[in-house]
Formats: structure tokens, C-alpha cells, sequence
């Protein structure tokens, strides 16, 4: 009896004109979509080798740029990664996300990347809706549902049948869509897709369900109304909250409950230890000078020699200060990212509640974007960071001589002694050939698949909690 | 007509659509406002504490060498940024020029976390926009082909009444409709932020108030249309709701997101591979650079072209924007605030003519005293910097603020205009006789 309610499903979907022919419109768009990313393929990739040979020639002893690779599955969920830092700088004891410069921030950040997940939460979704917002009140209003009860269908089998038969008529057009822009992106894009099939399938099986989750909501606002306009009207009400409201809700909620520091307090903490860094510097004055050459009981070369002491001791102490002072800095910096990142996550674990979310972190997970990739590129700048140190820091030492020291020279009776500010070794020369490479690792499809389990378990349950709910509601819905 | 209009209105109110559309209006304006007028009182305050404390710092190095010399312009937060933020102060809301010495640096007192996954902000103005809109379609996609459903459109016309005045007196009661939730929103909002925020209704505020009011009419107008336009073209009211959905989806998600694309594709700025490749310790010590001055050089010159592409970029995405009534209605909004584009730039035309005098200033204090550009001896005294340019910041007057706005306004009275014509044409064309 299922299979007889699902083709009757299939076959009125596919009478309708209306429906064949936004069917028409998705596939347009996906293949619209694989055109414009490879184009964006094309042009990222591009950038990236360019932004890659740039920063292997500015890589110095003081520090060394290293870039994000571009996924080359972003043409299906490209996530954030337009607006997230593509590169890191990575300095010895430090890695660190470029000090935002405002105005080289693109300023038309308006819309979202044309992908799959971005054609699936927007038009598929809709499309799941639209086909059963009316199976159970439109049959209603046109008086046809006590006909087809009355042939001893149990409600049960009306639901599942209606179900799986929507679901037959979207998905083979999600497919198709799919494949065709798999097409396209293999033929122009620059990239192989042919080691990536599995996080694809995963990818399309993840997509899937959001339709799924969209199906069972649309059944569901169809057992709450015997108007089919108002059933229309609830579906839309969540949809608009679960794609629209949530994930914005959630990201101010984030904002009231993790605050974080404007830029200028910041930037007032760093003047603090600035300061704090000047007060323990040993504040060289010729003062120091004199006690040692106006003593009469010293011969030049043991007033040399005195002098060369006193540098000693005051190289030490600027030094370890200005070392005290970096760390704090480091710690100041630490402690903000960590606010930004725990922000970021508040906000995740809040929108997870809408299945569009969930979605997406999978998506993420599974095609190497957003958050996911950037926590994971920051960890594989960390352990490069080690590498980075380990070559630098003695080299630093055997070429000290030639770093750019920024100091204040006291100079007097004929001596000369330096306050150090700062020691920077960023135009020192070196073989820049035997510097380490960073290898960005790829997210293993095992990986990938461990991290989007949450997303599953979301989206499977919100499917089976949404037709449970259906179910109920229509046990109870009165057949008149 | 006016009978029409009763019961359009009448009709309206008894509908769970009005109610929900009602009630979502507000219950989620008054959160979205409340956070609004925390933030603004929070960059105000940040404004006040950074202002002083640069110009104290300002003051402090003009005793030594004119090379030290710089001048701090912030740009105030914008009051109606409560209504829509706009840009906010993410592109720069401060510019630190040190004229001769080094190019300007356009830097921000308060930027948001880089890591949220964010492309839309949740003010009013984006509220209205997708509540309003929605309700306005909603209601309108089902009167006319709703009517012919019921089989009252026939009636209706039995009465020798003329199209035009059917369509008017629908379009009137669908928008008195939809334009009280929206005056309560906004009179709500208002009263929200005359208790809680730090505002001073003065002409120039009040004036572009009632500009954002009369501007959210002539959108919800335009919404209203398009759903009058929807139900005389279709023959049933569920493909009225789904047709009125997709364009809704169309317009609001898909246009700007495909007209972005374009825009990154005709400007495309990875063209110029830029790395800013400072981090916290170069900021630690970037204090030291004010002793030396900055040079103009090719890394300074790409970085010029970086910025000049990425306001081209953002300026043709706009113009294109202007075309969806939804992206129109936000750009208009931001613009009323002055939180758009035009007013971004407008601040950095006016921090370039200020680096200009203050060079000019720089160049004629140099040449009075010489010795004073780089050497400090305690001897000199203090620096004379009388008739130095103030950093005092003037926002785009309201004259030119509105000439810059009209075209966009222009486009949505333009589609109101075409959607009625439309509509009445293929209304007029129905022939009651046949149903």
C-alpha cells in the first residue's frame, strides 16, 4: 500500500507543470552554479600560487607567511572561506592571524557562495516544502482524503507512502543536478575530482537529508491545518526560522553571552605592557658612563673593560625584559583569539538546534572548509611553527651581528653604551632555500566523516522526530 | 473603492497570516533594537575614551619635532546605526595621518569576530525587510485570484465597478494593512531608543527618521504590488503562495548572491596578490615607526590599487543591487543611517582633504623653523602648531546625502509603478463571463 501512495505521489508531482518546471529551474542552477565555480576555481587556485610564491620570497628569520590551500571541494561548500584569513604568519614561539588590515577587507561581502549547500538550504529545501506542504490539507479541501482513507489505507501508510513518494520525485532531480554539475566542474575546473569521490558521496548523502528533514516538515505543516494556505504559512514560518533566524539568532545571542574586547582595549592592554616593558629596562644615562670614566683609580683599558661589564649586565636585563614583554604581548594575543574562537563555538553549539546548521558544519567537515579547516590549518601552522623555530633560533644566534637593533645610545667622555628596544633579524640574509616547508595535510575522508557524525545525527533525528510528530498530529486529524 | 478597501482591511485582520506576520514584527524588533542601542552606547562610549585619549597623545608629541607630528580623525558612530548598521565601523572609522611622513591609515576602534560565520547583520532594517515584505506578498498573492477562486470576483464586477478602483481599493486596504504592524514596530522602536539610548532627536535625525518611515511605505508598497501583480496572473491561490515564494527567495537570497558573484567577477580583486603580513608583535612595536618617516613605495602603491578596486567593486555591486526591491530597501536604509558605502567613502574623501591641509600646514611649519622637522634639543620649547587643521569630524550633509540616494529611490518608485501597470493590464483582460 506504501508503494501504491508513493507512485500516486510521484505521478501527481509530475503532472504538475508548476513543480516540473522549478525542477527545471534547479538543475539550471546547478549547472549555472559549476560555471561559476570554475571560474572561481580557476581564478583562487590562481591566487593562492601567487600569494604563495610572494610570501616564500618575504620569508625571513623574523617571521614567515604560510598560506591556507583553496579546497578543492569548495565549489560544493565553500562555507566561509571567502572571508576568513587565507594565511597565517607564523613567527618563532608564535603563530598568529594577520593584524586585520580594515581597508584591504573586500567590501563587497553581500550574498553567499553559489554552491551546493547554498543551492540545497535555498531552493531544495523549498522545493521538499512546496511538495508536501498540501498532501494531507489539500487533499482535505478537496474532499479526496476520506475517498483515499476509505480504501482501508492506514494513515501510517498514507504518511510513509506520501513521503518516500516526494522523496522519489525531488532526489533523482538532486541527483541529476549533482552529476551534471560534476560534469561541468570536471571539464573546466583545475582540479581532479576522482580522489575526492568518497567525501562527494558523503556530501550528496548529507545533502539528502537536509531534503529529507525538509519533506518531513512540509508532511508535518500539512497535518496541522485542513487549510492548505495555512499549512503553507507554518512551513514557511519554520523554514524562514530555521534558515533565516536561527543561524543569525544565534551568532547576537553568542555576542551578548561571550563579549569580546573592542580592538582599542587591546591595543591599550599591549600600551600597558608596553609601558611595564619600558619601566624594566635598565634607562641608560650618561650618568653611568661618568661613575666609571671620572674614576681615577681605574686605567683606560679597565674602564674599557668596566664599560663592556656594564653593557653586559644591561644587554641582559633589556633582553629578558623585552623577552617578558613579547610573552606578554603573545598572551594578550592568546587570550583574544581564544575569545573569538570560544564566541564562534557558542554560536555553532546554539544554531545547532536549526538541522540547516548541522548541515553545514557536516558540510564543512566533509569538504575541508570554514571553521573546521581553518582550526585544523591552525594546528598544522602550530607543529610547522615548531619546525620554523628549531631552524631559526640558531641562526639567529650565529648572525646576530647583523640584526637591526633598535636601541638608545648614550654616549660620553669618549664611551658609548646602548639601551635595547628591540632586535629584529627581518633583513638579515640567509638561505631562504633551506628554510622549512609547510605541507598543509589533507582531512583524511575518515576524518572528515568522524567530524560531520554530529550533523548526521541531527539531521537523521530531526527527520524521525518531524514524521513521529506527523504521525501523531494525523491520528488525530479530523476526516470529515 | 472604498468598499473594497474595508473589506480588504477587514479581511486582512481576520487572518492567522497578519497575526503571525504582526507578531513576529514584534517580538523580534524589540530584541534586535535593544542589542542595537547596547552596541551603539557601547562605540560611543568607545568613540568619547579613544578620541581623548589620542588627542592627550597628540598633544603630548607635538613638543618634539614636527616629523612626529600626526593628526587622528574619528569618525563618530552613526545614531541611526541602531536602525541599520550597515558597514558599521568594520572598513575604518578612524584615520591616522601623518601627512608628509607617511600615507594615511585607515584603521578601526571596534571590528567584529573575523571568525563568525556571518553575512547578514540582524537590525531593524533587515527585519522589516524580511517580515514585512513577506506579509506584504502574502497577503496580496491571494486577493485577486483568491476572489476568483470563491467565485466573489464576479460579483464584485457585476457591480460596474472599474479595475482600476478594484486594484486600488485592494492595494490601499493591503497596505494600510501591513503599514500599521509597521508603524507600531516603528513608533516601538522610537520609544526604545528615547528611553534607552544616548540620542538627541535634533532636525537633521529627525528628518531622516521620517525618511526611513516613508521609505519602509513605499517598500512594503512595492511588495504589495508584486503580490497583486502574482494573483491576476496565476489561476489558483496555492500556486499564488509558492509563485510569491520563490520570487521572494529570488530577490532577497538569490539575486544579491548571484550579483555578487558577478561583481567579483568583472572587478576581481585576487587579481593583486596583497599579504599583509604584520602580526601583534610588529603592532607591539609599531610605536617606534613615528620616528622615521613611512615611504610611499610599490608595496604602498599596490596596496592603493588594492583599495581602489575593492571601492569600485563595492560600488558596482551596489548599483546592481539597487534592481531588488529587498537589497534596495537595506541600501536605502544604511544610506538614510549613513552607514553605506557612499558614507564610507565620504569619510575618507574627507580624511584625504584634512591630510591635505595638514600637509600644507606640515610644509609651512618646516619651512618657519628648519631645524625642527627631525632635531629635538630641549632649548627649542615647545612646537608651535598654531593654525594646525582640527581632526573635528562633519558627516555628508542632508542635501547631498539625499542627490546621492535619489536614483535607488527613484528604481523603487519605478517598480511600483511598472508592477501596478502590469497588474491592472492583466486584470483588465479577464473577462467575468467565463469565471
Amino acid at each position: 500500500m506504501i508503494w501504491f501512495i508513493a507512485k500516486h505521489t510521484v505521478l501527481k508531482n509530475l503532472y504538475d507543470a508548476r513543480v516540473v518546471i522549478l525542477y527545471v529551474v534547479a538543475i539550471l542552477i546547478m549547472a549555472l552554479s559549476a560555471v561559476v565555480n570554475s571560474h572561481d576555481m580557476e581564478r583562487t587556485l590562481a591566487h593562492y600560487h601567487r600569494l604563495r610564491n610572494l610570501t616564500a620570497r618575504e620569508a625571513n628569520l623574523e617571521k614567515v607567511v604560510v598560506v591556507k590551500r583553496p579546497s578543492s571541494l569548495r565549489f560544493i561548500h565553500a562555507d566561509m572561506d571567502d572571508r576568513l584569513p587565507g594565511y597565517l604568519v607564523v613567527s618563532p614561539g608564535f603563530v598568529d592571524y594577520p593584524v586585520e588590515d580594515v581597508q584591504l577587507k573586500p567590501l563587497a561581502q553581500v550574498g553567499e557562495h553559489l554552491d551546493w549547500s547554498f543551492i540545497f538550504t535555498y531552493l531544495f529545501s523549498i522545493l521538499g516544502l512546496l511538495l508536501t506542504f498540501d498532501i494531507v490539507s489539500g487533499e482535505t479541501e478537496r474532499g479526496t482524503l476520506k475517498l483515499v482513507l476509505s480504501f482501508g489505507i492506514s494513515r501510517g501508510d498514507y504518511l510513509i507512502g506520501s513521503f518516500w513518494g516526494s522523496l522519489l520525485t525531488i532526489l533523482p532531480v538532486a541527483f541529476i543536478g549533482c552529476i551534471l554539475n560534476l560534469l561541468i566542474m570536471s571539464a573546466n575546473a583545475p582540479i581532479s575530482l576522482r580522489q575526492e569521490w568518497e567525501k562527494i558521496g558523503g556530501a550528496l548523502f548529507m545533502s539528502s537529508l537536509l531534503i529529507m528533514v525538509f519533506t518531513a516538515i512540509g508532511l508535518a505543516a500539512s497535518t496541522f491545518s485542513v487549510k492548505s494556505s495555512t499549512s503553507f504559512l507554518l512551513a514557511l514560518l519554520v523554514w524562514v526560522t530555521f534558515v533565516i533566524v536561527i543561524p543569525i539568532g544565534s551568532v547576537l545571542l553568542a555576542q551578548q553571552i561571550v563579549t569580546i574586547p573592542a580592538v582599542t582595549e587591546v591595543e591599550a592592554e599591549i600600551q600597558r605592557a608596553r609601558r611595564l616593558f619600558f619601566a624594566q629596562l635598565y634607562q641608560v644615562s650618561s650618568y653611568d658612563l661618568r661613575e666609571i670614566y671620572r674614576r681615577d683609580d681605574l686605567t683606560d683599558a679597565e674602564k674599557r673593560q668596566k664599560v663592556a661589564e656594564l653593557q653586559e649586565m644591561i644587554d641582559r636585563r633589556d633582553l629578558a625584559a623585552l623577552e617578558r614583554y613579547h610573552k606578554r604581548v603573545i598572551d594578550i594575543r592568546e587570550s583574544y583569539l581564544n575569545q573569538l574562537l570560544r564566541q564562534v563555538e557558542l554560536a555553532n553549539t546554539i544554531a545547532r538546534i536549526s538541522p540547516v546548521a548541522a548541515y553545514r558544519e557536516a558540510m564543512s567537515a566533509l569538504t575541508g572548509t570554514g571553521l573546521f579547516r581553518q582550526k585544523r590549518f591552525y594546528e598544522q601552522a602550530k607543529r610547522y611553527m615548531v619546525a620554523y623555530t628549531q631552524y631559526v633560533m640558531p641562526l639567529r644566534n650565529q648572525l646576530r651581528d647583523q640584526a637591526e637593533i633598535d636601541s638608545i645610545i648614550i654616549e660620553d667622555g669618549g664611551y658609548r653604551i646602548r639601551d635595547i628596544r628591540n632586535i629584529s633579524y627581518e633583513n638579515v640574509p640567509f638561505d631562504k632555500g633551506s628554510l622549512p616547508r609547510f605541507q598543509e595535510k589533507e582531512v583524511s575522508f575518515n576524518a572528515a566523516t568522524k567530524s560531520s557524525l554530529r550533523g548526521l545525527g541531527v539531521l537523521a533525528c530531526s527527520t524521525a522526530l518531524t514524521l513521529l510528530l506527523t504521525y501523531f498530529t494525523f491520528v488525530r486529524y479530523p476526516v470529515t | 473603492m472604498r468598499s473594497v478597501f474595508l473589506k480588504r482591511l477587514r479581511l486582512n485582520f481576520l487572518t492567522f497570516r497578519f497575526w503571525i506576520g504582526f507578531l513576529l514584527l514584534l517580538l523580534l524588533s524589540v530584541p534586535a533594537t535593544l542589542i542595537s542601542i547596547k552596541d551603539y552606547n557601547r562605540r560611543l562610549a568607545l568613540y568619547t575614551t579613544r578620541r581623548n585619549a589620542d588627542l592627550a597623545d597628540m598633544k603630548s608629541t607635538f613638543i618634539y619635532t614636527y616629523l612626529q607630528t600626526y593628526l587622528v580623525l574619528h569618525r563618530p558612530p552613526e545614531p541611526l546605526s541602531i536602525l541599520a548598521k550597515g558597514l558599521g565601523e568594520q572598513f575604518g572609522s578612524v584615520a591616522i595621518m601623518r601627512g608628509k611622513y607617511g600615507p594615511i591609515k585607515v584603521t578601526s576602534r571596534d571590528r567584529s569576530n573575523f571568525l563568525l560565520p556571518l553575512s547578514a547583520v540582524f537590525d531593524y532594517a533587515f527585519l522589516v525587510a524580511v517580515v514585512l515584505s513577506l506579509m506584504a506578498m502574502f497577503l496580496a498573492c491571494d486577493t485577486i485570484v483568491g476572489e476568483r477562486e470563491q467565485g466573489t470576483l464576479q460579483l464584485t464586477l457585476a457591480n460596474t465597478i472599474r479595475w482600476y478602483k478594484v486594484l486600488l481599493g485592494e492595494y490601499g486596504g493591503i497596505l494600510v494593512s501591513v503599514g500599521l504592524p509597521s508603524t507600531v514596530a516603528f513608533l516601538m522602536v522610537l520609544l526604545m531608543i528615547s528611553v534607552k539610548g544616548t540620542i538627541e532627536f535634533d532636525s537633521d535625525i529627525n528628518l531622516r527618521l521620517f525618511l526611513f518611515f516613508l521609505y519602509q511605505l513605499v517598500f512594503i508598497s512595492t511588495f504589495v504590488l508584486l503580490g497583486l501583480l502574482i494573483s491576476s496572473l496565476v489561476r489558483s491561490s496555492s500556486t499564488a503562495f509558492m509563485m510569491a515564494f520563490l520570487i521572494w527567495v529570488a530577490l532577497a537570497i538569490f539575486y544579491p548572491s548571484v550579483a555578487a558573484w558577478g561583481c567579483r567577477s568583472i572587478r576581481p580583486l585576487n587579481q593583486i596578490p596583497i599579504v599583509n603580513a604584520e602580526n601583534i608583535m610588529d603592532q607591539a612595536h609599531g610605536y617606534e615607526r613615528f620616528f622615521k618617516p613611512i615611504p610611499r613605495d610599490a608595496t604602498e602603491r599596490q596596496k592603493e590599487l588594492y583599495r581602489n578596486k575593492n571601492l569600485e567593486q563595492a560600488r558596482l555591486l551596489n548599483r546592481v543591487l539597487v534592481f531588488s526591491p529587498f537589497s534596495n530597501f537595506i541600501l536605502m536604509a544604511q544610506g538614510i543611517a549613513r552607514t553605506d558605502l557612499g558614507s564610507h567613502e565620504w569619510f575618507l574623501r574627507y580624511a584625504r582633504a584634512l591630510e591635505q591641509s595638514f600637509i600644507r600646514w606640515q610644509d609651512a611649519k618646516v619651512r618657519q623653523h628648519p631645524l625642527r622637522e627631525r632635531i629635538y634639543r630641549g632649548a627649542f620649547g615647545p612646537l608651535d602648531f598654531s593654525g594646525m587643521p582640527a581632526a573635528e569630524y562633519k558627516s555628508e550633509d542632508i542635501a547631498s546625502l539625499l542627490k546621492r540616494l535619489l536614483p535607488a529611490g527613484l528604481v523603487l518608485l519605478l517598480w511600483n509603478a511598472v508592477l501596478f501597470f502590469m497588474a491592472y493590464m492583466k486584470c483588465v483582460q479577464y473577462d467575468p463571463r467565463f469565471g
